[in-house]
């Protein structure tokens, strides 16, 4: 019965041109070819109103039986019973092998295509009168007048072409005006997203072009409107055919005959919304056709079927084009009807019948798959969108709000959700693009929004590419060339000194190098200069004309010099210091740190300046001077730059260290909040746990405050780069203090909800109510955080404010304690990382902490309070 | 495809150094041990950054972070790697992000001779050559640099849907000194700025464009070329998608209607009235504005109200801001009467939000008024309405008479005698319309209605910018498509699966952008080959499925059939935000389809006609 139903009259045979724009007109014009189909067997007359649809004409309605339709459904309507009755056999991909026309594989594309469209080509088909099923009507009340007819009944295997045109003229203007008194249906779209469903199983065969028509078709189609529920429900249910039992196409409910279905599908699919609108439209009644599928051997060879088909549409064109002119159309609607068919190439015989052998036999090597259902979910009675809660229809699925499966998952959702499609395989799998051409395993089909968005690479954004490597294999290259370049440069001054130092020797014996470096310019100008020039042979100075670093031209002002390292001339230009003295003791410092970074000690390098420079150009100093500088900075010289950076920074230190902690004891508490919110209720231990978790964190934070405070006000920046970084650091301390205070702030609340479910437990009521009055106090003012702790009941012999004294020593002295922990963690951390620097900074702060610690004991002591050193 | 996504994802990698799907998946794998995060260093101080900006970059990360949200990830300092006055401080790692321009590498060079900072993370907006990472490689003597990374952002995010390049004149002319071609540099930087753009998509699209533009055939051609670059190769190496993504590369000489109206919903019309620069307005000039509200950020990303009432026409958004304003009210009510402890501890927890939500009312707020001011001041509901009727009704007669009647400051309403005269600006705008409108009409006055303006006082000139439109877009410029971009909005077509979403009633928004028919059709794969031919970046046996049974040119024909899902348009000339309001409405309405817009700047009225001018006077005139 489904497939009864399923039928469509929406669809069309006529093959397009894929390149076709479908519009208005051109849905239009499909429309019309469907209705044309229907009114040919009324009369020939033009003149139709608008309201009058044509409806059925002579076709001998017969009613059903209910065992012809079992009938029906069980034998899917094949005159050839050549073939297995499987489900398969409903498939397109079946007929299209078996007859091998190209005009059938276009007209069957889907399971679901309607006989109706068949018959619109009718001149070229050719039905085989034995085994068709007797025309039957299916009468139900008002919409839902289902007409099944078989096609030879339709008699347009007899129509003769030229009357066709006019007919169609006629249902064109019906569909015009149609379209202009139709108002937008709210469900229209639900109904659209239904096609579109079809559509995508239509595509199995490749016939994008065609059943985008057939879609449009359907969509301003009115008379086609329930149909198409008819068949979303029939979408539903094909996979029940293969049972021999009846089944409403809507809610799957099993029928044991057909007149109970019809009674059924009058009793509680007809919803009041229904019936309005069939009462708003004139073409209320609808004609659903069905027929056989097996009727389609053309006796035609293809080409002369395409040839007949060419001329048609062109003859039928061009009449459309004259009766346009007569209608009045909107000049603008007129002229965009024009370029329409135009563009189109519907007056194309040529290109039209040459794109069809394509498609056609594009057809033929596709072999359109069929999803798997197996995985599909069951549909209850009161089927709700898999979609919940965030669905908006929050009620029992309906044909209005639609009920489809998703293709991939198999669960059930409402239209809106399941307007996604993507290309799934046979087992409802994505496909696998990256597996070679994936061939034609494939189809589109319907998902929903978890399964289109999940698909591998949907999401995927954000390309990168790291040259990390790329870059250090390059700076490594070009530091293996610089240390050649500067050890061979520290070697020639090496032998320089060595050069004076021989001749120091000479002059005095025994002297060292040190005398000899504080004897200055003891050589003679002469001979030092024959020393220099024995290094490295000098570029020849008449060659050069330009300074080959600052490209300044010599000339009288501007004097040449030569790099006694590398030897090439260079200016003397104080301003760009192309050219500058180097100090020959650096080059001995330098061996020194060298050697002091080997991990040797050799005490204080030599301060003093010998004063014995060498004239060294800027590209050899720089090699020198920057390996040495490089060599500092590994070793984190944090201490250059301005005195107020390193305090900044010093004092961000201790800042950072404080926010730990403070970060640490919040997620503490806010853990027994959550416990004792879910609980309710709080042990006495658990209580006392909250307050010493509290205490900690306003002392922290209250020191953290005053941290920030002190460095806020204490340095005064020097530069913008300092200013910003002070506002910086204001912004994330009062960002931070506000996010820490809020956790605080629900506490009192807490603390009262609790004392209300703990009354049997006195003590701890008294001990919080104190707790609750006092708002929780802005952090700058935490000073008063002391008033909270209460004196400890157990010692009554100590007066009250000693007491308080000595509890909240104590609880500073718990808290330097966990501080410095945590400092000693880290230093534990630093030093597994070798991170020496930081080792050293943290050893400040831990000496300052025990320092602190240690008065405090002291003061505890003095209190009298023996068991502190928690 | 959310570049609100791609450029957070962006920001994860630069403050955090660390892929954040990545960190995902590690806090996955150890739950237990996230509860309270182990410092990544030895002392949390060390964490502390900087980061280190160019002039592009700057923009960048304006548009997309703010200084709290940085700050959040330890950056405590930001600066811009030109500025020389910068403090040594060893203590801070630094993050480089700037575009591979030789200027700005030419400032890294200097900094790593000279290094300032600890470390250096550096990342690159864009490609960078291999030259130029040598050339750091080898000024990094002091081995400071520990990363180096190329993200691809060189693209100025303002909706999380829609791009730009700010090519504005004079400073970034996008036209060449002839009428159809690009001036060099605007080609580079958009093809740069595109590449980058599908790069940090993760997408390889297939690109389509308008036959009838040249400008628009040549950047498709080098976005092919950029694509499929051997070098790209790796970096385009992305999943295949069920269709794949299209670039869709639109000219502005198309639809030259769109910009030259005035806009009705709230982003467009601050734009119009005030002007929006990269998410910045600047109301100095507002009559009695407050000190703090005289720069204003409108973001989508970080104002929630702006977010929700940026598509908003002028109506819909009085009525929004009068439930906000409502909502402030009763909110700064009930705070009034604190009398019980607990009153004052609840204004004290809602402090900061109050303070907060107080300011974005005030903001919008003034935004709202003054684009009153300046609709009655400017008389804009008068004119704007002749505008609506002038692009969507074919009606020359009353056209021209209500047109002559502004021109001419002749009003039939006795209370708009007293109003302020239209500016002139309005009035040659309106003329550029009603030129563009009745070219072909052959009872058209253009003549007369230049000599109307000439007689107003509007010098000989400035009228030729009239001409230089017809030129530019005249209707023998346009593609003779089969929709006139003069159509009202009849498209409340039902379409199959694709939903529109119009109120034709509003007289204001009549006109629906040319945009709208073009996605209609695309999504449905009507676009025709050949008006909008297709380059296909991929090889033949990639989506062969589409290729099955084509026989040699077949190919792209059946591509250009595919119904894309994923679509990225850009617009040469410029794009409004009235265009981007279409393509935000059409993806909320049509859920499975994910669309980017772009331009190479975003226009007003008087930036479009501002560039037309300008490039106009260069063209070399036409024989017509």
């Amino acid at each position: 019965m489904s497939r009864v139903i399923g039928r469509r009259i929406g669809q069309t045979a006529q093959p397009i041109p894929p390149s076709s724009a479908a519009t208005t007109t051109d849905i239009t014009r499909r429309t019309a070819d469907v209705t044309n189909e229907r009114s040919s067997h009324t009369s020939d007359e033009p003149q139709e109103s608008i309201s009058g649809n044509p409806i059925t004409g002579p076709t001998q309605p017969r009613t059903i039986t209910a065992n012809n339709l079992s009938q029906l459904t069980l034998t899917p309507s094949r005159s050839d019973s050549t073939l297995p009755l499987d489900p398969s056999t409903l498939e397109p991909n079946i007929i299209i092998e078996d007859t091998q026309t190209h005009l059938n594989t276009e007209v069957k594309v889907t399971p679901s295509s309607s006989l109706s469209s068949i018959s619109s080509t009718a001149p070229h088909t050719q039905c085989k009168p034995d085994g068709l099923q007797p025309v039957r009507q299916l009468e139900l009340s008002s919409p839902f007048l289902i007409n099944s007819r078989s096609p030879n009944a339709n008699g347009n295997r007899s129509r003769s072409g030229s009357d066709l045109p006019l007919i169609h003229e006629d249902d064109q203007e019906l569909t015009i005006k149609e379209r202009k008194i139709a108002s937008p249906l709210s469900d229209w779209d639900q109904r659209k997203e239904d096609i579109i469903e079809r559509t995508f199983n239509v595509n199995e065969s490749s016939e994008d072009e065609e059943e985008g028509e057939v879609t449009e078709t359907t969509v301003h189609d009115h008379d086609s409107e329930y149909q198409d529920q008819a068949e979303s429900g029939n979408i539903e249910t094909d996979n029940t055919i293969n049972s021999s039992s009846l089944f409403c196409p809507i809610c799957e409910e099993e029928m044991i005959t057909l007149n109970q279905l019809n009674r059924h599908i009058d009793d509680v699919h007809l919803n009041p919304n229904a019936t309005t609108m069939s009462s708003t439209l004139p073409s209320a009644q609808r004609t659903l056709k069905q027929s056989n599928s097996g009727l389609f051997a053309s006796p035609l060879s293809a080409d002369q079927s395409l040839d007949t088909i060419s001329s048609l549409i062109n003859k039928k064109t061009n009449e459309y084009k004259a009766k346009l002119q007569d209608i009045n159309l909107p000049k603008q609607l007129q002229s965009k009807l024009d370029s329409l068919l135009l563009d189109n190439g519907y007056i194309n015989p040529i290109q039209l019948s040459s794109n069809e052998t394509n498609s056609s036999s594009q057809a033929k090597k596709q072999h359109p798959i069929e999803i798997t259902r197996r995985h599909w979910q069951k549909q209850k009675n009161n089927q709700r969108c898999s979609y919940l809660p965030h669905c908006q229809y929050t009620s029992i699925l309906n044909l209005k709000t639609g009920i489809i499966h998703c293709r991939h998952c198999g669960k059930i959702f409402c239209h809106e959700h399941t307007r996604y499609h993507c290309k799934l395989t046979e087992d409802a799998d994505y496909v696998d693009h990256t597996s070679g051409a994936s061939e034609d395993n494939w189809a589109w089909a319907r998902v929903c929004r978890d399964c289109y968005v999940s698909r591998d690479g949907y999401q995927d954004l954000g390309q990168t590419r790291d040259l990390t490597s790329t870059f250090t294999r390059f700076r490594s290259n070009k530091s293996e060339m610089s240390d050649i370049e500067r050890v061979k440069l520290q070697r020639r001054l090496i032998t320089l000194m060595k050069g004076i130092s021989d001749h120091e020797n000479e002059n005095y014996n025994q002297s060292n190098i040190l005398a000899m470096f504080s004897s200055t310019l003891s050589l003679p100008n002469s001979r030092r200069l024959r020393l220099e020039k024995s290094l490295i042979p000098w570029q020849d100075e008449s060659t050069v004309t330009n300074c080959p670093l600052c490209l300044q031209s010599f000339g009288y002002i501007l004097r040449k010099h030569h790099c006694r390292g590398c030897g090439s001339v260079v200016c003397g230009d104080n301003m760009t210091n192309c050219s500058k003295s180097f100090d020959l003791s650096e080059l001995k410092r330098m061996a020194y740190e060298e050697s002091a970074n080997g991990g040797l000690n050799n005490g204080g390098s030599s301060s003093d300046s010998s004063g014995y420079t060498v004239l060294l150009c800027k590209r050899c100093s720089t090699s020198l001077v920057s390996h040495t500088l490089n060599r500092s900075n590994s070793n984190g010289n944090y201490h250059q730059g301005s005195p107020e950076v390193s305090l900044i920074f010093n004092k961000l230190q201790i800042l950072l260290v404080l926010k730990q902690s403070v970060e640490l004891y919040r997620s503490r508490l806010s853990q027994l909040i959550y416990t004792f919110q879910t609980n309710n209720t709080a042990s006495s231990s658990q209580l006392s746990q909250l307050e010493l978790q509290r205490t900690r964190l306003t002392t922290n934070l209250k020191q953290y405050s005053l941290q920030t405070k002190e460095l806020l006000t204490e340095i005064k920046p020097k530069s913008a780069d300092q200013q910003a970084l002070l506002y910086s650091i204001r912004q994330s301390s009062s960002e931070f203090i506000q996010e820490t205070t809020s956790v605080l702030k629900s506490l009192p609340k807490l603390l009262k909800q609790i004392s209300t479910a703990n009354t049997n437990l006195p003590e701890l009521g008294s001990g919080s109510s104190s707790l609750t009055p006092t708002p929780t106090p802005e952090p700058q003012s935490t000073s008063t955080a002391s008033p909270y702790i209460q004196p400890p009941p157990t010692k009554p012999k100590i007066s009250i404010s000693e007491a308080h004294k000595i509890k909240e020593l104590r609880e500073t002295l718990l808290i330097l304690n966990e501080q410095s922990f945590l400092i000693k963690g880290q230093i534990q951390n630093a030093i597994q990382l070798r991170k020496f620097d930081d080792l050293k900074i943290l050893k400040a702060n831990l000496q300052d902490l025990e320092a602190e610690m240690n008065s405090t004991r002291q003061e505890l002591e003095k209190l009298g309070d023996v068991n502190q050193g928690l | 495809m959310d570049l609100y996504k791609v450029s957070d994802f962006y920001l994860n990698l630069l403050v955090d150094g660390e892929d954040p799907a990545r960190r995902q998946h590690n806090s996955n794998s150890n739950k237990q041990s996230s509860f309270i995060s182990a410092p990544s260093s030895a002392i949390p101080g060390s964490k502390i950054k900087v980061l280190l900006l160019d002039q592009h970059t700057t923009s960048i990360i304006s548009l997309n972070s703010t200084q709290s949200e940085l700050l959040r990830h330890d950056i405590y300092l930001i600066t811009r790697i030109d500025n020389a006055t910068r403090d040594k401080m060893k203590h801070l790692k630094a993050i480089v992000y700037i575009k591979p321009t030789d200027e700005s590498i030419n400032y890294l060079l200097e900094e790593l001779g000279n290094p300032k900072y600890d470390t250096y993370e550096i990342f690159f907006t864009n490609m960078v050559s291999k030259s130029q990472l040598e050339k750091l490689a080898e000024a990094d003597d002091s081995e400071v640099v520990v990363k180096v990374q190329e993200v691809f952002q060189d693209y100025l995010t303002i909706n999380k849907d829609l791009f730009h390049f700010d090519m504005k004149i004079p400073k970034n002319r996008i036209y060449g000194d002839n009428l159809g071609s690009w001036s060099g540099f605007a080609l580079n930087r958009t093809v740069e700025g595109l590449t980058s753009l599908l790069l940090s998509l993760k997408a390889k699209p297939v690109i389509r464009y308008e036959y009838n533009s040249p400008m628009g055939s040549k950047l498709a051609q080098e976005m092919l070329n950029a694509i499929e670059k051997p070098q790209n190769s790796s970096l385009f190496d992305f999943k295949l998608a069920d269709t794949p993504p299209v670039l869709l590369i639109l000219d502005r000489k198309n639809d030259p209607i769109t910009p030259l109206l005035l806009p009705w919903t709230f982003q467009s019309m601050v734009h119009e009235l005030i002007g929006i620069d990269n998410n910045t307005v600047d109301l100095s000039h507002t009559p009695g504005i407050s000190k703090e509200l005289e720069k204003i950020v409108l973001s989508s990303k970080q104002d929630q109200f702006f977010a929700e009432s940026m598509y908003l026409n002028f109506g819909d958004l009085s009525d929004k801001i009068k439930s906000y304003v409502t909502d402030y009210k009763s909110k700064t009510n009930s705070n009034k009467k604190i009398e019980s402890i607990e009153d004052m501890k609840q204004f004290i927890e809602e402090f900061p939000e109050f303070k907060k939500l107080s300011g974005n009312v005030s903001k919008h707020m003034t935004l709202a008024s003054e684009i009153n001011r300046q609709l009655n001041q400017q008389r804009l509901w008068e004119v704007s309405e002749i505008e609506q009727n002038l692009s969507s009704n074919d009606q020359h007669n009353q056209d021209l008479k209500e047109i002559e009647n502004i021109l001419n400051n002749v009003s039939t309403d006795p209370q708009a005698q007293a109003q302020p005269p239209i500016s002139m600006n309005l009035k040659l705008r309106l003329v550029i319309l009603y030129a563009l409108r009745y070219e072909t009409n052959s009872n058209n006055q253009i003549q007369r209605l230049k000599s109307i303006l000439n007689n107003q006082g509007i010098p000989q000139q400035d009228l030729l910018l009239i001409d230089y439109f017809l030129q530019y877009s005249g209707v023998r410029k346009r593609l003779n498509d089969e929709d006139n971009i003069f159509d009202k909005a009849t498209s409340n077509l039902l379409i199959s699966g694709f939903k529109t979403n119009h109120k034709s009633d509003n007289i204001f928004m009549q006109h629906i952008p040319r945009l709208e028919n073009i996605i209609s059709k695309i999504t449905r794969g009507k676009l025709t080959e050949k008006n909008y031919p297709l380059l296909s970046p991929y090889a033949e046996h990639e989506y062969s499925n589409i290729n099955v049974g084509s026989n040699n040119n077949q190919q792209s024909g059946k591509l250009s059939l595919e119904k894309p899902q994923d679509i990225i348009i850009f617009f040469v000339g410029g794009v409004t935000y009235e265009e981007a309001r279409i393509v935000d409405n059409l993806t909320k309405q049509n859920p499975s389809l994910r669309i980017i817009l772009g331009g190479s700047c975003i226009h007003n009225t008087r930036s479009f006609m501002d560039e037309i001018r300008d490039a106009g006077e260069r063209w070399p005139r036409s024989t017509r």
